[in-house]
């Protein structure tokens, strides 16, 4: 089953170059993106010193030839790592999230969905079984909320968010299991916004 | 720095308190997302040192990391991608739920290194995996057909619960019983030794339908502690909390701490303002570090 996060290295450079920082905030393991990608990077876009959170990140950062700032400053201190990430709005993202239409199905109008059955079709319809939960951090305030993509188009989450699932309605659509699902991404591409809804909210932010 | 620290004996206690419930009926252990974050393995180890007697892994990958650090109970996997490797899953024995024909199918295409144990899925409302009550009839027919081709044996029949309310879980054992009497009709031995195995309960119907028992019960939430239901809390089932989460406070200032903790290890950003004693944590929950209010009773 394929869950995807998709680290885009040149954006990545691109969002670098702009930032003209000397400092990259890379706390958290490079707000999930992997200091181990990013941490050369940086060094090949001329930026000097990065800030991680722990020793073993510290000693990442160091093998790539950075200085080390490790543990925390006041936010005053701290660049702006949402251009880096590309989740300022403008920058170009540099993470894709995606995951697998497990399976389709057919369901008459009324029908629940998921938990507590949060949801029920107003019409008969597809609804498509997602393979992704709040175990890989989609949020499950999310539910009944988020919508989703696939190639481009876009579909709505409903019912509850379940630990390693989610249903979309399809409505219509033809679309086979197979296909990959787009949580957030980079919406010149057709994808979701991160932050054009809850799933977006575990994304990294400026902090 | 901050810890999280994982309690094998509560989480001992649990599985037994909970095993004890479900008998007559066996106790399947979900030690899915790596064990709901606890680590798979060593919790798997425990689960079974405690009175369960099977393995829910969600995926065939986890089912084989489960095999490979030798683990030889029944392991079952049912939610399964268009890469899923049944060949793998197969030769190390691992029960596979299947969903639809198309799902059998493939199953019965990588039965060349031995005989598939799957466990049929009947959709009774949940509407996620699980054959509709139209495509039940057809799925039971070709498992009938591979199983006497020597390809797949039955072993189980199986849904799962919405925990929507007490009517609406009685529906959907209404919709299970349909599904199972039918395919007792069209050649499922639902008597004697070939009988699959009957499942449909968690957590929640595990601890109050008995009814929805069956022939076993998966159990998850609860064994890690918290409470399936919004009545009661886990201490409240006689359940113990599995995990600990310790942090060090950083700084205090005007009746607040800062902890060195926060969303990036996991602490969600609206945990912040909740009552309980038990859950407060940050007010706000940012990068590492949140300020929890430590001046509330």
């Amino acid at each position: 089953m394929r869950r995807r996060a998709l680290i885009d290295l040149e954006a990545l450079a691109a969002n670098l170059r702009d930032a003209d920082a000397d400092l990259l905030d890379a706390r958290a393991d490079a707000y999930g993106h992997g200091l181990a990608l990013v941490a050369p990077l940086a060094r090949d876009v001329g930026i000097g010193t990065l800030l991680v959170s722990t020793e073993r990140d510290a000693a990442t950062a160091a093998a790539a030839g950075h200085e080390v700032v490790i543990g925390r400053m006041s936010a005053a201190e701290i660049p702006d790592a949402a251009i880096a990430f590309g989740v300022d709005g403008t920058h170009r993202p540099v993470m894709t999230v995606s995951g697998e239409l497990i399976a389709t199905k057919h369901v008459p109008a009324g029908a629940g969905v998921s938990y507590g059955y949060t949801f029920r079709t107003s019409r008969p319809t597809t609804l498509g079984l997602v393979g992704l939960g709040y175990a890989d951090g989609i949020p499950r305030l999310g539910s009944n909320r988020a919508h989703l993509a696939i190639d481009g188009a876009r579909y709505p989450l409903v019912g509850r968010i379940a630990m390693d699932q989610f249903v979309i309605e399809l409505g219509d659509a033809e679309v086979h299991a197979g296909a990959e699902v787009v949580v957030f991404g980079d919406p010149a591409e057709g994808h979701p916004p991160r932050a054009s809804g809850p799933p977006g909210q575990n994304a990294p932010r400026s902090p | 720095m901050s810890e999280l620290r994982v309690h094998l004996p509560a989480f001992r206690h649990n599985v037994a308190t909970l095993a004890a419930i479900a008998a007559p009926a066996r106790t399947m252990l979900a030690v899915k997302a790596e064990a709901y974050g606890h680590e798979m393995l060593p919790v798997a180890r425990a689960a079974l040192e405690a009175g369960a007697d099977s393995l829910a892994a969600l995926e065939v990958p986890a089912a084989l990391a489960l095999r490979d650090a030798g683990i030889r109970v029944p392991i079952f996997a049912w939610l399964h991608g268009a890469d899923t490797d049944f060949r793998a899953a197969i030769a190390q024995r691992v029960d596979l739920g299947v969903s639809s024909r198309e799902e059998l199918h493939r199953i019965t295409a990588s039965t060349d290194e031995g005989v598939a144990a799957v466990h049929l899925k009947i959709d009774t409302g949940l509407h996620r995996n699980g054959a509709s009550v139209e495509q039940w009839p057809a799925l039971v027919t070709d498992a009938l057909a591979a199983r006497d081709a020597g390809r797949i044996r039955i072993a189980g029949l199986w849904s799962h619960l919405a925990d929507a309310s007490p009517e609406a879980d009685a529906a959907a054992r209404a919709e299970f019983e349909r599904a199972i009497a039918v395919a007792g009709e069209l050649g499922v031995p639902l008597e004697g030794p070939d009988r699959p195995l009957l499942h449909l309960a968690a957590s929640s119907a595990g601890i109050r339908e008995p009814e929805a028992r069956y022939d076993l019960v998966r159990f998850g939430i609860a064994a890690y502690g918290v409470s399936p239901f919004d009545d009661v809390d886990g201490p409240g089932l006689g359940l113990r909390g599995t995990m600990t989460l310790r942090a060090e406070v950083l700084a205090v200032a005007d009746g607040r701490a800062v902890l060195d903790v926060g969303a990036a290890d996991g602490l969600p950003p609206r945990c912040s303002g909740r009552p309980e004693p038990a859950q407060r944590s940050c007010s706000a929950a940012a990068g590492h570090a949140c300020s929890p209010s430590t001046s509330t009773p």
